[in-house]
């Protein structure tokens, strides 16, 4: 039908709304339709036998032809401008985006391109405009990813913040609760200490109010030597009251740090046979001490009196926990360096449980609460060695009996 | 002279209280812990027994429980004389039934006027004791002799009953019940 009415192909040609624009081999314009015109803003006349150049913007035109050479080459159907924008030069001088699609043709031998051109400023402007609100769009997403990233991150420090803040708490907090139970403790302690202290005190000051009473019956000149008992009662008992005192003052000097040592060379007989004496006063029914003879010539340059404090307290302490008739070991050995006593009882023994801590201050063990003492003893003689570089150890069974040893230099380190 | 047994660990103290007691006519028997305090007790029965709380082997608290489980002991007046003097420590020992508590250190009157005013109550105690024995004897005899006679009964009610649907009876057979 096409052939056979050119009309009717001219009428389908110039109704097509998008621009078509035929060129032969040397990109002269052959034939337009309407839309190309309105679109170019050229008459068909004006545009018919120009160069393609004519509507296409002066700064594309070296590219345009080369692309045009190789497509000629090909002669293949295809999208113009693939991934790049196209222009088209308006008459008034303006240029516009466009959008080609080329066909070549061959008439009567010729070769022939037609272009069909969509005039896209339309497309572009709401292309460009959506591209503008994309990047407005990304731009504030941007922005509020950053915001949300800062606050991620400040939320993050807020939260390190405040996790350190709990950890602090937390250990605030145990340090209180420490606190308050040793608070507890101390107070638990010093109940106990003084129940102890009121008791170790209470009975030798019945002793001494005792004997005043009994010194005051006997008047008859023949009643001296019931008068000397009651009379030396009062001062042992007066000395015993103060070597307790004394004791508590020394746990307060070891606690400051402000305890001086007065060194000196002495025999260790001066100060064996001291203590022995004093012990013998204190001796139960049937005990008895063995002590070593073969001192005489061993002497130590140290402080006698806690040398002597030392030694009694071990003496004493095995007096204390021995029964009636039992028999308390004193050993007593010398190196180049250092000094070694040992006191062995027949008493009640120390509690395993117990022997941990037996040198802790104000401690009794479970077995001696029953026995006067205030549980500082050990703990003096032990801070007392501990600063003149010697050292107290034991072994011990219960109902068997304790071994305590003392070692300490020859030499004070003054 | 009344007995006193005297219960202290510390030598001179019990020395001491025991002289002091002695001076005032008392006959004094000692223990330096609480397990020889309470074989004493056992062995001597004293009259009255100071003891100490705070002792060795065995403490004031279990030789008055130890007391309480033997008939010959367990109404001895009991007094304990102890160093510890916290109220709670007198109500232990007076709830455990002591008859007295005094602190140390004291006085001597005060120790003298406890062991008086504690043997006075307990003398009129024992008379108590003594005359509800002698009633409760008394009526053990009582009991006896009302089984005397009921035996006597089912003897002499015996010839009776055996002698039930008989047409004669001897005479002189039932006297004591007429007695009765």
């Amino acid at each position: 039908m096409f052939q056979k009415d050119k009309d009717v192909f001219d009428v389908l040609f110039e109704s097509v709304s998008e621009g078509v624009i035929v060129v032969n081999d040397t990109q002269q314009i052959v034939a337009v339709n309407s839309s190309a015109e309105y679109m170019f803003g050229y008459s068909k006349n004006e545009l018919l036998h120009q160069h393609l150049d004519i509507l296409i913007p002066p700064a594309y035109h070296k590219h345009h032809s080369q692309h045009v050479d190789g497509f000629m080459e090909q002669k293949k159907r295809r999208q113009m401008g693939r991934g790049r924008d196209l222009h088209g030069a308006h008459k008034n001088g303006h240029t516009f985006p466009v959008e080609a699609g080329l066909n070549p043709l061959n008439i009567n031998g010729e070769t022939y391109v037609m272009a069909l051109v969509i005039d896209i400023t339309e497309r572009k402007k709401q292309e460009d405009a959506l591209k503008a609100l994309n990047n407005e769009l990304e731009k504030k997403v941007a922005l509020r990813t950053k915001e949300l990233t800062d606050t991620v991150k400040d939320l993050k420090k807020a939260n390190e913040k405040r996790d350190v803040e709990i950890r602090k708490r937390i250990e605030a907090q145990n340090k209180i609760s420490n606190a308050l139970k040793k608070e507890k403790e101390l107070n638990e302690l010093k109940t106990k200490f003084l129940s102890l202290v009121s008791h170790e005190f209470k009975t030798p000051l019945s002793g001494i109010l005792t004997s005043a009473m009994l010194l005051g019956k006997y008047k008859l000149t023949e009643q001296q030597s019931r008068r000397d008992k009651h009379l030396k009662t009062i001062s042992d008992k007066v000395h015993y009251l103060n070597n307790i005192l004394n004791d508590f003052l020394s746990v307060e000097k070891l606690e400051t740090g402000k305890v001086t040592y007065k060194f000196g060379s002495f025999r260790l007989t001066k100060v064996v046979d001291e203590v022995i004496y004093n012990a013998n006063m204190l001796l139960k029914e049937g005990q008895n001490i063995n002590y070593p003879n073969n001192i005489d010539e061993l002497s130590l340059y140290q402080d006698e009196k806690i040398v002597e404090l030392a030694l009694s307290n071990l003496v004493h302490n095995a007096i204390k926990y021995s029964p009636e008739e039992a028999t308390i070991d004193i050993d007593i050995k010398q190196d180049k360096t250092y000094t070694f006593f040992k006191v062995s009882d027949e008493g009640i023994g120390i509690p395993v449980a117990d022997q941990k801590q037996i040198f802790n201050r104000y401690f009794r063990a479970e077995n001696a609460l029953l026995t006067q003492g205030t549980g500082i003893g050990l703990n003096i003689v032990k801070s007392h060695l501990e600063n003149l570089g010697g050292i107290i150890s034991f072994e011990s069974e219960e109902h068997k009996g304790s071994t305590f040893t003392i070692q300490i230099p020859n030499k004070a380190n003054t | 002279m009344k007995n006193i047994l005297l219960i202290e660990d510390d030598t001179i103290l019990r020395e001491n209280t025991a002289e002091l007691l002695e001076l005032s006519s008392y006959n004094v028997v000692t223990a330096p812990n609480g397990k020889a305090g309470l074989e004493r007790a056992k062995a001597f029965v004293p009259d009255i027994i100071i003891c100490d709380i705070m002792m060795p082997e065995l403490d004031g608290y279990g030789v008055l429980e130890g007391l309480s489980k033997y008939e010959d002991t367990k109404y001895i007046p009991f007094i304990f004389l102890s160093a510890k003097t916290e109220r709670k420590d007198v109500r232990k020992g007076m709830d455990l039934g002591a008859d007295d508590y005094i602190t140390k250190p004291f006085e001597e009157e005060e120790l003298i006027s406890a062991i008086e005013s504690r043997l006075a109550k307990a003398s009129i105690l024992k008379d108590i004791r003594v005359q509800e024995t002698v009633e409760a004897v008394n009526e053990v005899q009582d009991i006896r002799n009302l089984n005397d006679l009921k035996n006597f009964l089912m003897i002499t009610a015996k010839p009776i009953n055996s002698n039930k649907g008989k047409p004669y009876m001897k005479k002189g057979s039932i006297p004591t019940i007429f007695i009765l």
